[in-house]
């Protein structure tokens, strides 16, 4: 059941003209003014630089929250799903990978780049992706679950950043951690670890509470 | 053509007691009292903003009731909303990017029924459009594509709002086979509609709203 | 007990009596608790006069964590029994809850200043409290911008546990990023080693906040039971329903 729906959110998001690609654009913006608003100099930028790249891919992704379910919940595609008898956790499973393979991972792959402009060492920037890899699923998730629960509200952009930031303080937090572990312990760093088991709890109690709330607009 | 209509297998109830459903703050239905088995066709009338389509979607089970209980039967077993309906709602519900043929595909993939894509698709007349975006269509021909959604369904209720709408006289022939087909094999169905009530069964019924003064 | 007051009617006759009771409890053990904590309580050997903030400062960010639990458990008792009482219970306790954490980050950010020497550290216990703040408002936000009441109660329902949910682990993060990073938080006394002279005003005070809570939670509730049950009243279906064979 998760792959059908899969499927068609890839290619609805391919046939987009492009709007996936969105996000992108917004990350490189993001690094762009801060370079500018720190006054270009890379010594002063370079320590900063994983900060600034955690900082544009939350903004960045917090930016997409509000799209996951819109669509679907206002053209009646959401209720046409639950009457096709998909478990609305499939569903919200489904809705979270195609986010992290949709808003992410694209940000991943601009990583690189921005790593250049900010002149950062190899293994930061190899620490960087990996601690932002594994809290993809933390992110995806409290992003489909704040989502489902304003499904259908126009101008809930600055309240899907409120409700999603207290989430994502122990993501953001120990995905930096990470980064300064990683240059002592490698991956093996505890933080890493920590970061995995946000994951974890993320996606054990984010997708039944996006089901939950996604039910509670269909009944 | 039989195999997009086969005989649905047991009794099929809803039966729906003291409802009361609201929009907002403004009650809009208060205290009805139903009971449909297979066979049964009921008409919703009434004028715009009334409360048809909140009543429609009570019955699809999308939506809670305030007061009042409505439930779903399979041989006299309760079962959940959606194991039984298929809802057409007043809108369509085609993406605009997806050609008829993938939109369909997508629905009956859902329901295990790719088989009938095809052939439900030739039924309804859209079959020499396969390939087209289905943006492209004129709102007679979503209705057209909603018509085959609810076909491959293969539920025994069907709850259709408004299907006649901006369909030209051929559509509302097809509907009405439609709905005649779908009677005579043990299905139920519930159609709101602005145009005058049809006997479409020998126990259709006819709901009317009116503004309480 | 819960059964019995689960019924709004009885609840009305319990909170006629227990509203005025739980006010003045909090009037006198506010009174009898301000008068320990500003006069009769020593100055602090090393803080000074500025130790009295604490007696404001700790009992609020205290009941600011006891209304999230009460929060947490009327959720529960809502997204399960989907009782509207503990709708009105939810959001009842959110608001004085929400009110303890911005007095809480007030009296902290006072406190500071002499301790501290800024207004804002980001120590470890304010940045809690400020994450806790911005739950709450998130929590009161989403009923305000939801018009339909029980899926709003729902829908806030969700939000509040999952928020329970992630509090130790928001705690746990900012610990560990506290304590990587920043200087050793100012010394609140700990309960068993505190002199009675400080524990008794502290208690004193927490007691008053407490009373205070109970008192705005129950008149929070008793105000949603009234104007439901108006708008209950007022309504009268717009449409009437006819059936008839063909």
């Amino acid at each position: 059941m998760i792959a059908p729906i899969l499927r068609r959110d890839l290619t609805l998001a391919l046939r987009s003209g492009g709007a996936w690609l969105y996000g992108v654009f917004f990350f490189a913006v993001f690094i762009a003014l801060n370079a500018i608003a720190l006054g270009g100099s890379l010594n002063v930028m370079r320590p900063l630089a994983p900060a600034l790249i955690w900082l544009a891919v939350i903004f960045s992704a917090m930016l997409s929250f509000q799209a996951i379910f819109q669509e679907d919940f206002n053209d009646g595609n959401l209720a046409q799903l639950k009457l096709s008898g998909v478990s609305l956790i499939n569903l919200c499973t489904a809705k979270t990978i195609s986010f992290a393979l949709l808003s992410i991972l694209p940000l991943l792959a601009a990583v690189p780049i921005a790593a250049l402009v900010f002149d950062m060492p190899r293994d930061v920037v190899l620490a960087t992706t990996s601690s932002l890899l594994l809290s993809t699923p933390a992110i995806a998730v409290y992003g489909v679950l704040s989502s489902a629960i304003l499904a259908g509200r126009r101008g809930g952009g600055f309240l899907i950043v409120l409700i999603t930031t207290p989430f994502l303080i122990p993501v953001l937090i120990f995905g930096l951690e990470a980064i300064e572990g990683f240059s002592k312990n490698g991956l093996a760093a505890i933080e890493f670890r920590i970061v995995i088991g946000l994951s974890l709890i993320a996606i054990a109690v984010g997708i039944p509470a996006a089901a939950a709330a996604l039910k509670a607009h269909l009944e | 053509m039989s195999s997009l209509f086969p005989q649905i297998e047991g009794i099929t109830k809803i039966g729906v007691t003291s409802l009361s459903l609201s929009r907002g703050e403004k009650v809009l239905i208060d205290a009805l009292t139903i009971n449909l088995v297979s066979g049964d066709v009921l008409w919703a009338q009434g004028d715009n903003g009334i409360g048809k389509t909140t009543l429609l979607e009570a019955f699809a089970g999308l939506r809670l009731p305030d007061e009042g209980r409505i439930s779903w039967k399979k041989n006299g077993k309760t079962v959940r909303p959606s194991r039984l309906v298929a809802y057409q709602p007043h809108k369509s519900y085609a993406k605009p990017s997806l050609t008829i043929e993938e939109d369909i595909n997508f629905w009956a993939g859902l329901r295990k029924a790719k088989d009938l894509a095809e052939e439900a698709m030739d039924y309804v007349g859209l079959a020499s459009r396969a390939k087209i975006a289905t943006q492209g269509l004129s709102a007679g021909q979503k209705r057209r594509l909603a018509l085959a959604k609810l076909i491959i369904s293969q539920k025994p209720i069907w709850i259709m709002d408004e299907p006649a709408a901006a369909m030209d006289k051929s559509g509302v022939f097809l509907i009405d086979d439609l709905i005649k087909k779908h009677i005579g094999r043990g299905g139920i169905a519930i159609i709101a509609s602005h145009d005058a009530a049809r006997e479409l069964s020998s126990h259709t019924r006819k709901l009317t709203l009116q503004a309480a003064v | 007990m819960i059964n019995y007051l689960a019924n709004p009617v009885r609840f009305l006759k319990f909170s006629k009596i227990a509203t005025p009771i739980f006010g003045c409890l909090a009037l006198l053990t506010m009174i009898w608790g301000l008068y320990l904590a500003l006069i009769k309580s020593p100055p602090a050997v090393e803080h000074g006069q500025s130790v009295r903030m604490m007696y404001v400062h700790v009992p609020a960010a205290w009941c600011a964590m006891m209304a999230y639990t009460a929060l947490t458990i009327a959720s529960i008792v809502s997204f399960i029994w989907r009782h509207p009482l503990a709708d009105s219970a939810a959001r009842s306790f959110a608001i004085p809850g929400s009110a303890f954490t911005f007095l809480a980050l007030i009296t902290g950010s006072l406190w500071g200043k002499p301790a501290w020497g800024t207004w804002w550290q980001w120590d470890g216990r304010m940045t809690s409290v400020l994450i806790l703040f911005f739950i709450y408002i998130s929590y009161l936000a989403l009923w305000s911008i939801i018009p339909e009441r029980k899926k709003a109660a729902r829908l806030a329902a969700i939000l509040a546990m999952v928020g329970f949910i992630n509090i130790p682990i928001i705690k746990f993060s900012v610990d560990w990023w506290n304590t990587l990073h920043q200087p050793a938080s100012i010394s609140t006394p700990g309960a068993p080693g505190m002199p009675p002279e400080i524990l008794w005003p502290l208690m004193m005070m927490v007691a008053a906040y407490s009373f205070l809570f109970g008192w705005l939670s129950l008149r929070g509730i008793e105000a949603d039971i009234i104007k439901s049950r108006k708008i209950r009243s007022h309504k009268a279906p717009a449409a009437k329903a006819t059936i008839e064979t063909l």
